[in-house]
């Protein structure tokens, strides 16, 4: 996995995050330090027109030179949407030959509510997906070592699959049920990348691709 | 004299190339061709997720292709319609992304435009004015080019493109996809004689046919049930005397109407683009004929007949050398009139 050899975290501390999966635009610019400013725009279908000139917007006082990583929503979502977050973060990522941390939307929502939560209990979570099947995950909060534990990865299946597998669970699971705009999640995005940071990884852009879940062609 | 970054994702093809002005320094051509042939035709969603995975490589070995570094660089350009939205949209949105990082004008360049300017790519002392005639799997049109930007549509299919009914007559007859190319080397060994095919003209209502209007559907369903009878009446189609009977006839009916149009317009010039310029029997007639009424028909190299980016940089380098710049909000059409050109510009 290639490092960041450009910049170090103590000379450019800022990274800064995506969130196109579904209707609404989130951007977020952290400081390692954990300070964060973020902004949410409901952009509808425009998002793919407005994104430049909002990033552009957005971006100061810090440049682009600023940034040590890049983050963005990796999906599940709107195909399109996503895929406009991604194209861009990787674009992004190849220039400023920076780490790029693809994050599962449903991991943003879980990291969330974590935060809340009692530290044993896991966290489903599931989203409507294309065809009257959903898509689900399961995690667990590691607060000590600031992370996510993928119990089951994202995944797309039945409703009826999916409460299925929920029934089998052996411990009790906190269940959010995702649906609409979830732009404000771009924190979320923001801060597992920064744990990741943290914990040493440094993933290339190359490895960053959408999660869809569902081939486009019914074979 | 510009050098012009430019990224063509508007159907099944993730190309990017560098060009100066109406020279290539690098193109990079990425197909997806055998990725839709167990589909028999381009899946959209599957095209947009292939231009994800190979943009980004390809945009890197164009810039080491040539040898350049993004200081050498004027301008991002990206195909920005007509084409597959969802394909559309990857290829435009990391033109802006390139533009606002590296702090360039971006410019959307219509595909059409950019066929036609792959004339140039071999011509370039070309100059307007000129009809072009643009054949591809999505178009069939004669347009008369007046000036940068500046396109009158005077003749098109009324229903298939050429390109189009290439490929529906390879599928009917087994053939594979994509059609075209598999027609044209089965035709070089057949017969074009052997099978009298109608030719489709579009009546007028005071009488008579358009001059420059084309159709293709009923070409296509002679065919088919040409092709019927045959397996009815013969152990095995005679495939390569199909090939070249269907072939000839389309070369036939593009010829007719693009020396028709030099003629009447008065103009010496006709540039052929799009995947069909490639086609030998096309080029054969048409050349024929130009040499018959004195006219000049240029072809685009092979290698830039077919989708490829160098042929949108050379386009964005003309509007750029005339101070048009796209604005960053600019949006993709699956549709545009080649008359509205300009509307993707601001003029600086």
């Amino acid at each position: 996995m290639p490092l960041a050899t450009r910049h170090s975290p103590l000379v450019t501390p800022y990274s800064l995050a995506l969130h196109t999966s579904t209707p609404e635009l989130g951007l977020a610019i952290a400081h390692s330090n954990g300070e964060c400013r973020h902004q949410v725009w409901d952009l509808g279908r425009d998002t793919s027109m407005l994104l430049h000139a909002y990033l552009v917007d957005f971006l100061p006082p810090q440049t682009w030179q600023d940034l040590a990583f890049l983050a963005v929503a990796k999906g599940p979502g709107g195909f399109t949407g996503t895929r406009i977050g991604v194209v861009t973060a990787r674009t992004l990522a190849q220039q400023l030959d920076i780490p790029l941390f693809g994050i599962s939307t449903l991991a943003a929502i879980a990291w969330d509510a974590a935060k809340t939560l009692n530290n044993s209990m896991n966290i489903a979570v599931q989203m409507p997906a294309q065809r009257g099947e959903v898509f689900g995950a399961i995690y667990q909060s590691d607060r000590q070592q600031n992370q996510l534990i993928e119990i089951l990865p994202d995944a797309v299946m039945t409703l009826e699959a999916w409460e299925n597998l929920l029934k089998k669970q052996d411990l009790s699971y906190h269940l959010i049920s995702a649906e609409g705009s979830l732009g404000r999640y771009v924190t979320s995005i923001s801060e597992i990348a920064q744990a990741s940071w943290n914990h040493g990884s440094r993933p290339h852009w190359s490895e960053v691709l959408p999660f869809y879940g569902q081939h486009p062609v019914k074979l | 004299m510009a050098t012009i970054l430019a990224i063509e994702t508007s159907c099944d093809e993730t190309a990017v190339a560098i060009v100066h002005d109406r020279h290539i320094l690098s193109s990079i051509v990425s197909s997806q061709i055998a990725t839709h042939q167990p589909y028999g035709g381009v899946v959209p969603e599957v095209a947009s997720r292939q231009h994800v995975e190979l943009l980004n490589p390809a945009i890197a070995q164009a810039l080491s292709s040539a040898g350049l570094a993004w200081s050498d660089i004027d301008a991002v350009a990206a195909t920005c319609t007509p084409g597959l939205v969802g394909a559309l949209l990857v290829g435009v949105t990391a033109a802006k992304t390139l533009a606002i990082v590296h702090q360039k004008p971006f410019l959307g360049v219509h595909h059409l435009e950019g066929h036609i300017y792959a004339a140039y790519l071999s011509s370039s002392d070309l100059e307007p004015p000129f009809v072009c005639l643009l054949v591809s799997g999505g178009h069939t049109s004669l347009i008369l080019v007046k000036a940068c930007g500046d396109y009158e549509t005077v003749g098109q299919t009324r229903d298939d493109a050429a390109g189009e009914a290439f490929d529906k007559v390879a599928r009917l007859m087994h053939l594979g996809y994509p059609g075209g190319p598999i027609l044209d080397r089965l035709a070089k060994k057949g017969n074009p004689k052997a099978f009298p095919l109608p030719e489709g003209q579009i009546s007028l209502p005071e009488g008579g046919f358009h001059r420059y209007d084309s159709s293709f559907s009923g070409l296509k369903t002679a065919v088919l049930r040409l092709t019927q009878k045959l397996q009815q009446d013969l152990p095995s189609l005679p495939v390569e005397d199909l090939a070249a009977s269907f072939q000839e006839t389309v070369a036939k009916a593009l010829t007719k109407r693009a020396i028709a149009c030099a003629l009447d317009y008065g103009l010496d010039t006709i540039a052929v683009g799009g995947g069909v310029a490639a086609n030998s029997g096309l080029r054969q007639h048409l050349q024929a004929a130009a040499t018959k009424h004195n006219l000049r028909v240029l072809f685009p190299p092979l290698e830039f007949c077919t989708d490829n980016a160098a042929m949108i940089a050379c386009a964005a380098a003309e509007h750029f050398n005339q101070g048009r710049r796209s604005p960053l909000t600019l949006g993709v059409l699956s549709r545009m009139p080649m008359s509205n050109v300009m509307q993707l510009y601001n003029s600086q």
